[in-house]
């Protein structure tokens, strides 16, 4: 199966030459090993890099920013291996996955502060921060302090000390977690509106639909290795025979789900008693994301947070690599 | 600035680096890019900002000031209860008795330690390793914001300290503020370079660096320092000592410190400015070549 999807990787994009490279990569952590003999060609474009919990995904993108050396095999972006050259990095941005900033800055004072780390001068980087917070349409909080963000907003932030400094590639690990329907839309429309601009765009995560709404160029990851790299349509026919598990924060969780349960597409409703969040499954979940978002902005049932509980994902790779 | 311009892929006229499909008929880039040196000062001092905002902060400022604050509440007290209160002797005890062989290598290792391992456990060092800036300029950046720091600070306090100790003595706007105290900002700027430098490389090595300085500063410091024979030369109090005898003219019985036996005063310059050095080469070494794993939430 993984063989038929490889065989057609990136329609009318395979005479690029890679942007991102990594050949017969291996990063072990110990005993515990990151990466397994990777190989991989990333032309310009968005890409979306798709693997379930522990695949490797976030290893692979500190490698390709520098922040990790490969235990074997050879990393390039933009024809430079990145460990130990910081000079790549004005050329790189990363919206890394971890939810931590300089709590006491505020939105701007961070976003300026992440231009003259980047190597802006004093007169641009104001400049740059205000087009960063215009592109997440963050410009109305952009003076009160991170720490008293929502999450959504710290995410949008954190997309946006990312571009700040207006990078040709583009790494970004889990961007959308824990964002509510419309900061998820803008997220999303951000996205694929900086890929359409001739940069390279990798978005990791592990919930295919994320992955699917920017792009249709995956590359599939699981423990370490490569599964599969092509077009999302071949492989979205797999998912879509699993049951997609999402979980939904609210305020009032009952009457969403009462509101849910009358969509056809919608198999179960299962009410978590440890954070009071509702796990829907549905065999459709592009009309289910969808709906969300009217959902979300008519007002009777708010949803705080959105995230896939995506053991279906992990059911397919399971599938994809034969044990 | 040291930077390399980043071509505009959005405009028709300008190359797309790396790709054969070019954007509306641009000509392609030829890979690699050339890249900026990475050293730009603004990065550099954005990084010392960082880190001195960071270190007077939380719950390490109020350790440090009230560490800080003990030897001019002891001077008070002193003076409100000793019969014939004499300075110099109080000043002796107060500021090279306590804020010299403890307070200032306590401070250093508490703002030292903490220097990266902050960002760490915080996460945050992402943020400066993504960054056009070499790795060992980072580090030194961080020590340079921490040694400011602590210098600013214990300058303020042993300031403060001289005055309660010479307070109402006429000569305190004369030769006290205007020569002793900064004489001992002097010492002070040595002794925090030589400690800092010290400990923000054994931060980078240990997992327990507090406990273990702390060890250090005990044993060492205030073991060692005071034995008087040749492994006190190993220490950075015995230099501090042997600085304070000769140029402020304390009492170098106390410390059983013989001038006329001792090292020079510009060795002891060049043996504290060499420590400095030494050690915040290392460490600059050290966080160049290392790994800073950050732990996803996902936990690969």
């Amino acid at each position: 199966m993984s063989d038929e999807i490889q065989s057609s990787p990136n329609p009318g994009r395979d005479s690029s030459p890679p942007i991102v490279e990594f050949r017969s990569v291996s990063k072990w952590y110990g005993q515990v090993i990151g990466l397994n003999n990777l190989t991989l060609r990333l032309p310009s474009g968005v890409t979306g890099l798709l693997g379930p919990n522990g695949s490797g995904k976030s290893t692979l993108l500190q490698l390709a920013t520098g922040q990790l050396r490969p235990s074997q095999g050879e990393v390039r972006v933009l024809d430079h291996r990145p460990w130990n050259e910081p000079g790549l990095n004005r050329y790189l941005g990363l919206c890394p996955e971890q939810d931590a900033f300089f709590e006491w800055m505020t939105g701007r004072a961070f976003l300026v502060n992440c231009g003259l780390l980047a190597g802006l001068g004093r007169r641009a980087a104001p400049e740059a921060a205000e087009r960063a917070l215009e592109k997440v349409n963050m410009t109305a909080a952009a003076d009160r302090p991170i720490r008293g963000y929502s999450k959504g907003m710290r995410q949008r932030i954190k997309l946006a000390q990312a571009i700040v400094h207006d990078p040709i590639v583009l790494f970004l690990d889990e961007p959308l977690t824990g964002t509510d329907p419309v900061a998820r839309r803008e997220l999303i429309d951000a996205i694929i509106d900086w890929g359409s601009h001739g940069r390279t765009v990798l978005v990791s995560s592990h919930v295919f639909h994320e992955v699917q709404a920017v792009t249709r160029s995956i590359v599939l990851l699981n423990r370490g290795r490569l599964v599969a790299q092509g077009d999302v349509r071949q492989i979205r026919d797999l998912i879509d025979e699993h049951p997609h598990r999402i979980v939904l924060k609210s305020p009032r969780v009952r009457d969403l789900a009462a509101e849910l349960v009358q969509h056809d597409d919608v198999v179960g409703v299962e009410f978590r008693r440890d954070d009071g969040a509702i796990v829907v499954e549905t065999r459709v979940p592009d009309r289910f994301y969808s709906r969300l978002v009217d959902l979300a902005l008519d007002g009777r049932t708010p949803i705080d947070e959105v995230y896939s509980d995506d053991d279906s994902l992990e059911a397919v790779f399971n599938y994809l690599v034969p044990t | 600035m040291t930077t390399a311009p980043i071509p505009d892929l959005t405009s028709p006229s300008t190359p797309v680096p790396g790709t054969t499909a070019p954007i509306a008929g641009a000509v392609p880039r030829p890979l690699p890019l050339p890249l900026p040196l990475a050293l730009g000062l603004s990065a550099l001092f954005t990084v010392v900002k960082i880190t001195v905002t960071r270190q007077n902060r939380g719950i390490r400022l109020l350790i440090l000031a009230v560490l800080f604050a003990m030897p001019i509440l002891l001077a008070i007290l002193i003076r409100r209860y000793q019969v014939n209160y004499h300075a110099p002797p109080v000043e002796n005890a107060l500021i090279f008795g306590l804020l010299f062989p403890v307070l200032v290598p306590l401070a250093a290792l508490l703002l030292a330690s903490g220097m990266v391992q902050d960002d760490i456990e915080e996460q945050t060092l992402t943020y400066l390793l993504i960054r056009p800036i070499r790795r060992w300029a980072i580090y030194l950046a961080k020590l340079f914001g921490t040694i400011v720091s602590s210098w600013v600070r214990a300058s303020i306090f042993t300031v403060a300290t001289l005055v309660a100790i010479h307070w109402g003595d006429e000569r305190l706007l004369g030769v006290i503020l205007r020569e002793r105290a900064v004489i001992a900002l002097g010492l002070l700027a040595l002794a925090l370079s030589a400690y800092s430098a010290m400990f923000g490389w054994l931060s980078l090595w240990v997992r327990r660096s507090l406990v273990v300085g702390a060890i250090y500063i005990v044993i060492v410091e205030g073991l060692f320092g005071s034995i008087p024979f040749m492994v006190r030369e190993a220490t950075v109090i015995y230099y501090i000592r042997v600085l304070a005898v000769r140029w402020l003219d304390l009492p170098g019985a106390d410390w059983s410190i013989e001038l006329d036996r001792a090292v020079s005063a510009s060795t002891c310059v060049i043996v504290l400015a060499s420590i400095a050095v030494a050690f915040a080469a290392l460490g600059s070494l050290t966080f160049r070549t290392r790994e800073f794993r950050v732990k996803t939430p996902e936990g690969n």
